[in-house]
């Protein structure tokens, strides 16, 4: 019972040193702006092994959190770009009517109890609706790409203009005061071409004829959200089809693929662990007051000092006998 | 000459058929008939813009329901009913005929003089039938149930003996008994009936 330990977890520094596969960041000497920055994930150390704590970077409070743009960012641009910029709409029964749009297939007790906004009353679908998947995600690499997934160092510093020790106040210019500026390293990104499945169903060639004008103005364009991200799309060919099965209603379909020139940026234990993710410059020293028995100091002391204050108090001085 | 089929067997028939139908079984429908004249139709045979009905109707009629089905599609979970209506034959044609004069003895709905039998309808595939608040498009109409095998439409008299007026006018014979339905879900909003969407 006395050699039993309790389990602690692991801190990131551990597991990055047990994995072998995954290399500490060593950025090359001499490269600008990366010759004494380290990675913020190993404590501070640098690449000589001392710890240094000028290099205790931390996202804490910091409203910009670590960059990453996955799958569903760039399905949510075509969902925004679609609902907010084109806004497909037909006329239906002398009635301007907004044609809703929603990923294929989603599970059935979302799609007939939760989203059953377009469903009438025993729960048949009503026309008309664009649907959309995604089919496939093929690698771009004739734009960039990375050396080394597991030494991700192509990355692209973005500089935060104002921040809590840097804001935008004349007092620092008046106190000639430097602004600490502070950066964000992103990884280079995946580049991705996505394809897109979209069927149009409506009632009426006449209502499939407006929804595909519209959907062809908006191609070769880049969709989005201007705030967060947008990306070129592209729409080469529509197929239209009317079914009119027997014992069916009437149904009016185009089918056609859209491309996506997206990118990814995964978030992943590997890109955490090797990549820099924030560093600041220095700015600023702080000396905190330190007094001393006589200036200039004739007697030989051992420690001149008397005591540090941090309080800045005079009253709370005490001379050393 | 035919012996059996006459027109008094067919009064006996239609007066049960009205009875269990009416009175006993009471299942409705709303009938409802496009106005060819107002609905006007597109390039592509399609009324994108404003529908016109004539109707609705009430009906008696016999409902025979199929399971609700649930097919996955492109668009999803969807939904789907197929329902066949039978109607009687004389109930939907023969409007001012004699068989469907009321006699004021409580064999109506209303007893009122003037009133009959015979809606004047005659259905087509294309038409629309509400059930239990659900619209149904027909998508095929029968009608071959002939009493004694015999339509009295189709008398065929070539010979003598048969010959019309006569006691074996086979236009006297038989009876068409039945118009049946066969109808499949269609969306409300489609029709323009009621407000089916509210977004």
């Amino acid at each position: 019972m006395a050699d039993q330990k309790t389990p602690r977890p692991k801190t990131q520094r551990e597991i990055l040193l047990q994995t072998s596969s995954q290399q500490t960041y060593i950025p090359p000497r001499g490269a600008p702006g990366f010759s004494q920055t380290v990675n913020p994930n190993l404590d501070g150390v640098g690449p000589d092994g001392v710890n240094n704590r000028g290099n205790h970077v931390s996202f804490r409070d910091d409203k910009t959190k670590p960059f990453a743009l996955g799958l569903k960012e760039n399905d949510e641009a075509i969902v925004y770009y679609m609902e907010n910029v084109i806004k497909p709409t037909v006329m239906q029964n002398g009635v301007e009517q907004k044609v809703p749009i929603y990923y294929g297939s989603p599970e059935r007790w979302a799609q007939v109890q939760k989203e059953g906004f377009y469903r009438d009353l025993k729960g048949k679908i009503m026309m008309p609706v664009i649907t959309y998947k995604r089919v496939s995600v093929e690698k771009n690499r004739s734009i960039a790409n990375k050396i080394d997934a597991n030494y991700p160092n192509n990355v692209q510093l973005f500089q935060k203009p104002y921040n809590v020790k840097n804001q935008y106040d004349n007092f620092n210019i008046l106190n000639n005061r430097i602004p600490k500026k502070e950066s964000y390293a992103v990884v280079m990104p995946d580049y991705v071409t996505l394809t897109y499945d979209f069927i149009i169903s409506t009632y009426y060639v006449e209502q499939m004829n407006k929804i595909v004008e519209a959907m062809n103005y908006a191609s070769d364009s880049y969709w989005g959200n201007k705030e967060r991200f947008q990306f070129n799309a592209r729409i080469d060919s529509y197929a239209t089809t009317v079914e009119l099965v027997t014992a069916g209603n009437r149904l009016v379909k185009t089918s056609f693929s859209l491309k996506l020139n997206g990118y990814l940026i995964p978030d992943t234990i590997q890109k955490e662990l090797s990549s820099v993710k924030k560093l600041s410059n220095a700015t600023q020293l702080i000396f905190n007051m330190e007094t001393v028995s006589q200036i200039p100091e004739t007697k030989t002391s051992p420690d001149p000092r008397l005591s540090i204050h941090s309080n800045n108090n005079p009253a709370s001085f005490v001379d050393k006998v | 000459m035919a012996l059996f089929g006459t027109q008094r067997d067919v009064s006996l028939f239609r007066h049960m058929s009205r009875e269990l139908m009416s009175d006993i079984i009471t299942e409705q429908c709303a009938y409802y008939k496009y106005k060819l004249e107002e609905t006007k139709i597109n390039l592509y045979g399609e009324a994108a813009g404003e529908k016109f009905y004539m109707g609705p109707v009430l009906l008696n009629t016999l409902v025979e329901r199929t399971d609700n089905v649930y097919p996955e599609t492109d668009l999803g979970t969807d939904y789907d009913k197929e329902i066949q209506f039978s109607f009687l034959r004389d109930d939907l044609l023969g409007a001012g005929k004699e068989f469907n004069k009321f006699d004021n003895k409580g064999n109506s709905y209303t007893g009122l003089p003037g009133t009959g039998y015979g809606a004047d309808l005659v259905p087509d595939v294309g038409d629309i039938i509400m059930y239990n608040e659900g619209y149904y498009e027909v998508h095929g109409v029968v009608a071959n149930q002939y009493f004694v095998g015999k339509n009295p439409d189709y008398p065929n008299n070539v010979n003598t003996i048969n010959k019309p007026n006569g006691p074996g006018d086979l236009s006297a014979y038989g009876s068409s008994i039945s118009i049946i339905c066969k109808a499949h879900y269609v969306q409300a909003d489609k029709l323009g009936l009621t407000q089916a969407r509210y977004v």
